[in-house]
């Protein structure tokens, strides 16, 4: 299997995964082309490009800048501010204890794997502490890391988060730039804050599992240190994940395994450094058919083959384009142009029955309010 | 959204182009709108960067924030904006004139007026601009209830009378959705492109590159790598009390180049629906809208202050009062509009058929009249309340459904209030009932002590910081 993946990327650039990318790895369970790429870790950004489509991705550096901003705030002067949002809650700043395993192992570019590696062993080594009881009340975690395996593929996640004891459990603390406005968070970020911390909180359970530890330590309410209002000033929402840790555990479950998209994509690789320049798309498109990709609307914000994707599936007719109802009334329909042709009045097969009724249906009320 | 529009996609998407989803349009719009075109800067969820705004498409007024972190520089592109927006709601208002309809580009670029109005009066800056700022709140919030359209979002727009071949995601991108109506629009979009080439190609294609604009309220992230570098070095030279017009209008002329496209596409959007036959319901719609707005320019003129947050109590009655106003627009759009008619059939809120007989039967002491329609099909059951498609008053139930020859129904409703000599349908022609009914517009009582879930958790706040 990761022979497979191995040639499946060859020399294309890779990336890393984060907890955004890994819990739309899981929540994706649709589309299998998507999932055998990101397992392998391939930049899609890059395929994408290569495939004639300019994937707007990434931040804006005026969005990172503000996120670097606030998130030196919350931590200057030994994460003052934070430990004084945190002390109402039951923390004990007095005793404090914390790792910056940032400053323990820095980044280094060069070896990004290992220094992951070495966070990730030193983030167990804190957390089974902490759980076992052996570690200082006060003891925060910060720029950890954590090894999640994820249905069949083991995934290093970068943690940009604190866990913390208190009462008998640990809590993952999430510092976010997005503002509380007048004690509400917009639905959207909150979701989003969600399903990233979901993945910590996952990975966090299965580690104290694998340790032989109670995973009900770790708390399912996670804290958002987000900016107060209008300004920068610091503010902590409790925040209740387990909808989303649920979900995330049952697609988890559901996943196609990997060795059974290889069996059906047989051996292709997105690497194309070999191929005649004029062939190269193509063997890309090919490649990406064969892997299984499924598209829908929502991939656009999501996934940088969507471009790609939705082309394919405007030329194919693929109900799935314009999603929801539309998706919902073609149920037996084999493409768009085909429901077009029924909606004219063409002939239906049994499949078709359903759709040929509704058209039927709507050809006869625009007669009628036509007389 | 409804079987009918889900088909109407399905067209769409086969012919290339837009399809009717109503005959007339049911909502009003301003000859000269208040157009309202503008970015923020990304993570910057309460900033003023840029922006064109303004009543002739050929004169907009342009605001800049070099740097909207930097507060006086924002406090500056406030106090311009309230300039601009004081003068021609005050105007408009003081000579009783219409109140000013606000275009935006979608959805999202509305609720974030709201943030932007709410920093405005939080920073008390000076009057002008905390009542600029209570201006753009209420007009963001007007945005929620259902009929109103004091502000405009142009997606909102074109969805309502045409629908696309693409999925709603994709249709809140604005020149996106623009592509379905005209592609030729694309040339006044990209400078350069020539109205043919953009009408050679596919609608794939055209919406494709559309969607590459940034119609929202961000800039596009490409975009910010560059916009970075002149900001920094921006303030750089600012800090050392020195100024460079060369980097400024390197900034300006970048940003406006990210805001011009969405300024046209409203514009273009505006223009399309505005010629589009207004209904009758929609200015009785703008008279209420008119109403509300003069009520509360006239308390925010006078003093008043806008809270930031709404008690549940007023939640709850702004909410009945919203669906009430809907209900009633729902009904009127259906007895207006042939398209809606279609669209309540499939949903089985209307029924079309023949009347058959007009007459009078005696239960009890009085006479009642009787309608009987014949229906190809109806899946309206005996019992349900039924309205007159040509006269709304009249009011009716259905007492019996029997069969027909050759599959066909017959539906017989009791007429139950409103028929006179002059409202009654034709023997022999066709007609439709529809099962919506009235709002009634009265309230429900609120209750003194309200269940612990119209309570407050906490106070609203009122202005803070």
């Amino acid at each position: 299997m990761e022979q497979w993946l191995e040639n499946l990327a060859g020399t294309s650039k890779r990336v890393r995964l984060n907890a955004r990318t890994a819990s739309a790895l899981v929540t994706s369970t649709r589309c299998n082309a998507r999932r055998a790429l990101d397992v392998a870790r391939i930049d899609k950004s890059v395929v994408a490009a290569a495939l004639g489509f300019d994937a707007q991705r990434g931040q804006s550096p005026f969005a990172l800048g503000r996120g670097n901003q606030f998130e030196r705030r919350v931590k200057k002067d030994e994460y003052l501010e934070l430990i004084e949002l945190l002390s109402p809650m039951g923390f004990d700043g007095a005793v404090s204890d914390i790792h910056d395993l940032r400053d323990d192992v820095p980044f280094a570019p060069n070896n990004a794997d290992e220094v992951l590696a070495n966070r990730a062993a030193l983030t167990r080594k804190a957390i089974v502490e902490i759980a076992k009881g052996e570690a200082p009340p006060g003891r925060l975690i910060d720029g950890g890391a954590l090894e999640w395996t994820i249905g069949d593929m083991p995934v290093r996640l970068e943690v940009d988060a604190l866990a913390w004891w208190v009462g008998g459990k640990l809590r993952v603390i999430e510092v976010k730039s997005f503002p509380v406005e007048w004690g509400q968070i917009p639905k959207e970020k909150v979701v989003a804050a969600s399903w990233q911390t979901a993945v910590y909180v996952a990975a966090l359970q299965d580690l104290l599992q694998s340790e032989g530890l109670d995973p009900s330590l770790i708390s399912t309410e996670i804290f958002l240190v987000c900016p107060h209002n209008t300004g920068m000033k610091p503010e902590l929402v409790r925040h209740e994940i387990s909808p989303q840790l649920r979900l995330l555990r049952q697609h988890a479950n559901k996943q196609v395994p990997i060795a059974e998209i290889a069996d059906r994509a047989g051996d292709v690789t997105i690497d194309v450094s070999t191929v005649a320049p004029s062939e190269r798309q193509q063997t890309l498109r090919n490649t990406i058919a064969k892997l299984g990709p499924a598209y829908q609307p929502s991939c656009l914000s999501t996934c940088e083959l969507a471009g790609h994707c939705r082309s394919v599936a405007q030329t194919n007719g693929d109900p799935s384009v314009m999603g929801g109802e539309v998706l919902q009334v073609s149920i037996g329909i084999s493409s768009l142009h085909r429901a077009a042709g029924l909606l004219a009045g063409a002939k239906a097969t049994t499949d078709e029955a359903d759709f040929a009724e509704l058209a039927a249906d709507i050809r006869k009320a625009e007669a009628d309010v036509q007389r | 959204m409804s079987k009918y529009r889900a088909m109407l996609k399905l067209r769409a998407f086969q012919e290339g182009v837009a399809q009717p989803y109503r005959e007339l349009r049911h909502f009003y719009v301003a000859d000269r709108p208040f157009v309202l075109a503008y970015v923020q800067m990304a993570g910057e969820t309460f900033s003023l960067w840029a922006c064109l705004c303004g009543r002739d498409r050929d004169d907009p007024y342009w605001i800049v924030a070099d740097d909207p972190r930097n507060r006086d520089l924002q406090s500056e592109a406030f106090a311009s904006l309230a300039e601009v927006l004081n003068r021609e709601i005050g105007s408009s208002m003081a000579n009783d004139l219409e109140p000013l309809q606000i275009w935006v580009s979608n959805a999202g670029a509305g609720a974030n007026l709201a943030r932007i109005g709410r920093v405005m009066r939080a920073r008390q800056v000076s009057d002008e601009v905390s009542l600029a700022g209570a201006y753009l709140d209420l007009y963001a919030q007007s945005m929620a209830a259902p009929t109103s359209v004091l502000c405009m979002a142009a997606t909102e727009a074109l969805g309502r009378q045409r629908a696309t071949g693409q999925s709603d995601f994709e249709d809140a991108n604005l020149a996106s959705q623009l592509m379905w109506w005209d592609r030729r629009v694309l040339a006044k979009l990209f400078p350069g492109l020539k109205a043919a080439a953009a009408k050679a190609m596919s609608v794939f294609e055209a919406a494709a590159k559309a969607e590459k604009l940034p119609m929202g309220t961000l800039t596009s992230p490409s975009a910010d790598e560059d916009l970075d570098d002149v900001v920094r070095q921006l303030g750089v030279i600012r800090r050392e009390g020195r100024t460079s017009p060369k980097l400024t209008k390197q900034l300006h002329d970048a940003l406006y180049a990210q805001v011009l496209p969405i300024w046209e596409a409203i514009w273009e959007a505006r223009n399309v629906v505005s010629k589009i036959r207004e209904s009758a319901s929609a200015s009785e719609r703008w008279q209420q809208d008119s109403r509300g707005f003069r009520w509360q320019y006239d308390y925010l003129v006078g003093g008043g202050k806008r809270r930031f947050t709404d008690s549940p109590m007023r939640a709850a009655k702004l909410l009945a009062q919203w669906e009430a106003a809907q209900a009633d627009a729902a009904r009127d759009e259906v007895a207006e509009d042939r398209l809606a008619l279609v669209e309540a059939v499939l949903d089985n809120e209307a029924v079309i058929g023949t009347v058959k007989k007009v007459e009078k039967k005696k239960i009890g002491k009085r006479e009642h009249p009787f309608i009987t329609l014949a229906v190809d099909e109806t899946e309206l059951t005996k019992g349900a309340d039924v309205w007159w498609r040509d006269n709304l008053k009249v009011k009716g139930c259905i007492t019996a459904i029997e069969p027909l020859k050759a599959e066909r129904l017959q539906v017989t409703i009791h007429v139950t209030a409103g028929m006179t000599k002059h409202a009654m349908p034709a023997v022999g022609s066709s007609t439709a009932f529809i099962t919506l009914p009235p709002s009634f517009g009265v309230q429900a009582p609120m209750p003194d002590n309200p269940p612990w879930t119209h309570r407050l958790r906490v106070e609203p706040v009122d202005d803070d910081e």
